[in-house]
């Protein structure tokens, strides 16, 4: 890795945001870094002719102010499993990770990486929108992990305890953190708070070293998972995306009996469990730059802008591993996306 | 492929020398090549920019060619030393106040500044200019990127003066002794570039290409057939790096349904 310069070695900084606390956070944690003024975010993250795959050698951090939209209902890509009010947020573009199968290398151009740093302005609208909503019976939730790994950048930028800390100053507000991270260190003095939803992506070792190599290993996951589920927290577990291959369902077999040996499942809020998929056009995008990553060259089916595994060989070796969960956990708390 | 873009022939004879590069005079332009590395002059100001760059990429043309603009430019005495080499982050056009952010992935080591590129020669001090003064990045940085991605372009500019010299009045033997003494880093630069390219180097082998290309006209393939092909293909190598894709699976077809049968049954080994 000498030949590319490390993460971060560049910041570049939206005029407007440099004075944001969380822009002076940045700029202190990496004070060796080149800062370059820029306009607006967008002169540089949604350049022509970038590749993300290459840039991801070297990511570069951009400091900017989001104008709105703040909040968006969330996709049929995230599991809802019957909630209503349930949206996303982007107070991160991209992810400190790059796993194989992540669909951000199709939605963006660029592999760099964008901090909003108003987050005022992100809380407002889900305050504003929390008003126009009847909550009486469900809260409103709020994925504020989608478009990266919130959690994975809290040491850089410690942005998931400050939603946290607001989380505390709404009723009806819940909050799901989506994480590969092992960092659960970093807030595990904060009082863990029963609307703040903490969700670990685990997958087996092997393919946590084939398909995401860049994140935390297995172990170090479950680690973090084991302590936050220890200390109080909300923990959801995602086996998401399964990954079919030769012998996959000895694999996640041994694994979940591993995971269920460590942690206590009846303390688990639930588990999430999904194949690998994806939107058409980002699948065709990333496609289209010829990956490396054998996952993209496997047969798929695609059904209602859907890149998947065909539904019939899906909706069987989710029912298997369906079968296997309930070993542990009650069928209630097993959430598929089929 | 490494492609330098010089602006004066003061700029690209160090250059040429060091590397060793031979002239080809079958260009109508200074056009100079040694196995992986040539020069392009490009002449002063924007003007001829497109036209020999597009002429080169007519005859060159690879997923892994690499745009390295050397050349002298005006510095600010309180910003930048003269004799100094910079790579630029930063590109502004002063005609259309369009700004151009080059890929810094390499770890070149190198000081770094922003230059803003201007039709005519600064002359005066450069009075307001708080970055360097060249004559030809904004150019170069459009023209490429219709050909080349962002990470494939990179600027090294050299400070020769302080916004006080027309750079058409600066003597040569200056110039060259500018270059010649920051040979070393642009050397060092190259070579760390060069490693970027193979991040564009292409999952089939030409063994792998010459069998695709049989296949494709002895089963008369259709477009799509052969796209299909492609990408089983890739995932055949990835799965498989050392195996042949045997001869043998392209059969002798006499009718479409044949064909198409083959092409299954190929499919379905490739994938397998
Ligand atoms: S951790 Fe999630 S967001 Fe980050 S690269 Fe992996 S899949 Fe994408």
């Amino acid at each position: 890795m000498k030949y590319f310069q490390p993460n971060f070695s560049h910041i570049y900084v939206e005029r407007g945001a440099l004075d944001y606390p969380l822009s002076q956070i940045a700029l202190k944690k990496f004070s060796k870094s080149k800062v370059i003024e820029v306009d607006h975010y967008k002169d540089i993250f949604n350049r022509t002719g970038q590749d993300f795959q290459v840039q991801k050698k070297s990511m570069k951090l951009i400091l900017a102010k989001k104008t709105e939209p703040f909040l968006y209902p969330a996709s049929e890509m995230v599991q809802e499993f019957g909630t209503p009010n349930v949206y996303y947020n982007t107070p991160i573009l991209n992810c400190l990770y790059n796993c194989d199968y992540c669909f951000l290398q199709g939605m963006y151009s660029s592999g760099n990486m964008v901090v909003f740093v108003n987050e005022s302005d992100f809380m407002d609208a889900i305050k504003i929108k929390m008003a126009s909503l009847n909550l009486t019976l469900d809260p409103m939730v709020v994925s504020i992990s989608y478009n990266t790994d919130i959690m994975a950048m809290e040491n850089i930028i410690p942005m998931a305890s400050r939603w946290i800390d607001f989380v505390k100053t709404q009723k009806k507000l819940l909050i799901e953190i989506r994480t590969k991270s092992a960092l659960f260190s970093l807030i595990k003095k904060m009082i863990p708070h029963e609307n703040v939803l903490l969700s670990w992506t685990l997958s087996p070792e092997k393919i946590a070293e084939e398909f995401e190599s860049t994140a935390p290993p297995f172990n170090s996951r479950l680690k973090s998972a084991k302590e936050a589920v220890e200390a109080g927290w909300a923990v959801r577990l995602c086996f998401d995306p399964i990954i079919l291959f030769d012998g996959w369902f000895e694999i996640y077999s041994q694994f979940l009996h591993e995971v269920f040996r460590e942690i206590n499942p009846s303390k688990v809020r639930d588990v999430t469990l999904g194949v690998f998929r994806m939107n058409k056009d980002f699948y065709k995008r990333i496609k289209k730059r010829e990956p490396t990553s054998t996952l993209f060259y496997d047969n798929y089916e695609i059904k209602d802008g859907v890149v998947s595994i065909g539904k019939k060989e899906r909706t069987e070796s989710l029912e298997k591993l369906e079968e296997l969960l309930s070993e542990y956990l009650p069928k209630s708390k097993i959430l598929i996306w089929k | 492929m490494q492609c330098i873009l010089s602006a004066l022939k003061a700029e690209s004879d160090p250059l040429i020398n060091f590397f060793k590069l031979k002239k080809d005079d079958s260009y109508s332009f200074p056009f100079y090549k040694k196995n992986d590395l040539c020069l392009i002059g490009i002449g002063v100001g924007k003007n001829k920019i497109e036209k020999r760059i597009f002429t080169f990429l007519n005859d060159y043309n690879s997923r892994s060619l690499q745009f390295i603009n050397i050349g002298i430019a005006g510095g600010k005495i309180n910003n930048s030393e003269k004799g100094e080499i910079y790579l630029i982050n930063k590109i502004k056009d002063e005609n259309s106040n369009e700004n151009y952010f080059p890929d810094l992935i390499v770890n070149s080591n190198l000081l770094e500044h922003s230059t803003i590129t201007v039709d005519k020669a600064i002359v005066d001090g450069g009075g307001d200019y708080n970055c360097l003064v060249d004559m030809e990045a904004s150019e170069i940085y459009k023209v490429c990127l219709k050909r080349v991605l962002v990470h494939q372009i990179s600027f090294l500019k050299i400070v020769s003066d302080y916004m006080d010299e027309d750079v058409t009045s600066i003597s040569k033997k200056k110039i060259n002794s500018l270059i010649n003494e920051k040979l070393p880093e642009i050397d060092t630069f190259l070579k760390k570039y060069k490693n970027l390219q193979e991040f564009k180097s292409s999952i089939l082998g030409n063994v792998d290409l010459v069998w695709i290309s049989r296949a494709r006209s002895e089963l008369n393939l259709t477009e799509t057939q052969y796209h299909q092909l492609l990408s089983f293909s890739r995932g055949y190598r990835l799965k498989n790096p050392n195996k042949k894709f045997e001869d043998n699976m392209i059969l002798k077809v006499y009718s479409k349904t044949e064909r198409n049968k083959n092409f299954k049954n190929i499919c379905e080994i490739l994938s397998a």
